[in-house]
């Protein structure tokens, strides 16, 4: 009698524990693998730094119409210098907001993800956020929608876990290891988190036949940060050279 | 059996009198008021996800009362955010949650993130019970801010504001400092079609009583997207200019002085 009495007792704890927010508990040991969160890549190649992340992956295989549309993008200009109040001022990228939209790459900084029941919303440090549609199937072409940096996403999460993303109607751009995209690519990305949510592995796969040989693929892989972490402001003062490097002393000649 | 058209039957003259009767029925009941109420969707009033919008009559905001310091301060407070946009400095809180474009609230598991199409850090409510340790905090734009759910108000609390950085100024006539605590109070209205949002800014420095704003917020329906960023760049000679216009020649001086020569002491 004792042993149910404290079978029953069990069992009204884990259905009140069950009752409590999500957020009452300790999501590290309750957490279902999931792409929300938190993630800080780990994939540094070998680099022991987070400098040229990408610089083992496997060249992108271009047509020849891919390579000519590809070099017909303008060389990037970083460090354009100019005389501002009498001061000389290296343009700076950083301070420049130039649109609210996510790269579709990750760089050392990571992501957040959000999830509605609609959407998830990744973001990072910079203010850029990129939205993929969960309760839409259909990506609107560019004589309904402009192409933009990131192109517009749709998923779908599948019940281990995973997220697929397709997205396109991107505006033309280089792509990680020497690709090229466009409004007509398609790019594919799984995101996988591990059984025990902790780890994640995104798989890229950039599609358009007129300028890859072969899909181009690549993967990176990320580790969760602890609960509470959020990103820093990372906040870009064009007036002050401590931040963002937006004013730089003339270089030697 | 033919189905040409010459060949379909007219309707009998009755039925169409009576047709012609209904119509002008329900044309007179039209006349005679609003058409009638669509059944309102059901709406999760503990999910404030979605993208909204402040229309141009949406805003509550008394006067704020402030000390005697804080209003001796507040020109300089006011010329602070006009450089800053000259700069394009990030808004920051509270600037981002009126910007002139429309926000994204997603609420997740761990967090309820907003985002705005505009140079600003995101806000990131935590869905905890505590702050982040003030030994580890960095101070930031956009502060530290912790959520919780009392019945159908979401409770955001929010402390650790930087000192500088940001856009600074907030309605009603005041402006944040570092040690600036902002209490929000978030609820849907009007079955979901409405978010309000209770500003509350207490600061012993600046505010001589609590300073309360109200904003309401329309939700976006259908399937919008998040609008692409419009730009700003603080090196545009020509939108310097534009922004220059409206500076009184002390504002501008104050504004080239705001630069920040290559090895001088103030780097």
């Amino acid at each position: 009698m004792k042993m149910k009495t404290n079978h029953y007792f069990v069992i009204t704890i884990l259905a009140a524990a069950s009752t409590l927010p999500l957020h009452a508990q300790d999501p590290e040991k309750i957490l279902p693998p999931t792409v929300e969160g938190s993630w800080v890549r780990t994939d540094e190649n070998g680099s022991r730094a987070f400098e040229n992340l990408t610089s083992t992956y496997k060249p992108a295989e271009l047509t020849p119409a891919g390579k000519r549309m590809l070099d017909a993008l303008p060389v990037l200009r970083r460090f354009e210098q100019r005389f501002i109040n009498g001061i000389l001022v290296t343009n700076p990228t950083p301070c420049i907001y130039n649109g609210g939209q996510l790269t579709l790459d990750v760089d050392s900084e990571g992501f957040v993800a959000v999830k509605s029941k609609d959407e998830i919303v990744q973001v990072q440090d910079r203010g850029a956020d990129r939205h993929i549609y969960l309760n839409r199937k259909a990506i609107p072409n560019q004589e309904l929608r402009s192409p933009s940096p990131s192109g517009y996403s749709v998923g779908r999460i599948d019940a281990n876990g995973a997220l697929t993303v397709t997205a396109s109607n991107f505006m033309p751009a280089r792509v990680v290891a020497g690709g090229y995209r466009r409004p007509a690519t398609v790019l594919e990305q799984k995101y996988i988190p591990s059984p025990d949510g902790q780890h994640l592995r995104l798989i890229m796969t950039w599609n358009d036949s007129e300028v890859y040989v072969k899909p181009h693929v690549y993967e990176y892989t990320f580790e969760r940060t602890p609960q509470g972490f959020k990103p820093g402001d990372e906040y870009c003062d064009a007036t002050n050279p401590a931040e963002g490097q937006s004013v730089a002393a003339a270089p030697a000649r | 059996m033919s189905s040409s058209p010459n060949n379909l039957r007219r309707p009998p003259r009755r039925t169409l009198s009576f047709v012609l009767a209904a119509l002008a029925v329900v044309s007179q009941v039209n006349a005679q008021g609003p058409p009638p109420q669509q059944a309102a969707p059901a709406f999760d009033p503990h999910d404030i996800s979605g993208y909204w919008e402040l229309g141009p009559d949406d805003r509550s905001v008394p006067n704020a009362t402030l000390t005697d310091a804080a209003l001796a301060r507040l020109p300089d407070e006011r010329d602070f955010d006009l450089i800053s946009k000259r700069y394009c400095r990030p808004f920051g809180t509270p600037g981002m949650m009126d910007a002139g474009r429309p926000i994204s609230i997603t609420q997740g598991r761990f967090e309820i993130l907003i985002t705005a199409p505009v140079s600003t850090a995101h806000r990131h409510l935590l869905l905890r019970d505590k702050h982040t340790n003030p030994d580890i905090l960095d101070p930031s734009s956009s502060g530290d801010s912790i959520a919780r759910w009392e019945g159908d108000t979401l409770v955001a609390d929010t402390i650790g504001f930087h000192e500088k950085d940001g856009r600074r100024l907030l309605p009603g006539g005041a402006y944040r400092t570092a040690d600036s605590h902002l209490v929000e109070r978030y609820k849907l209205l009007k079955n979901g079609q409405v978010l309000s949002v209770t500003f509350t800014w207490t600061d012993a420095k600046v505010f001589a009583k609590p300073h309360t704003y109200e904003f309401w917020y329309h939700k976006i329906n259908g399937p919008y997207e998040q609008r692409p960023g419009v730009g700003c760049n603080a090196w545009d000679e020509e939108r310097g200019a534009f922004i220059d216009r409206g500076f009184s020649p002390e504002l501008k001086k104050k504004s080239d002085a705001a630069m920040v020569a290559p090895g001088s002491a103030k780097q």
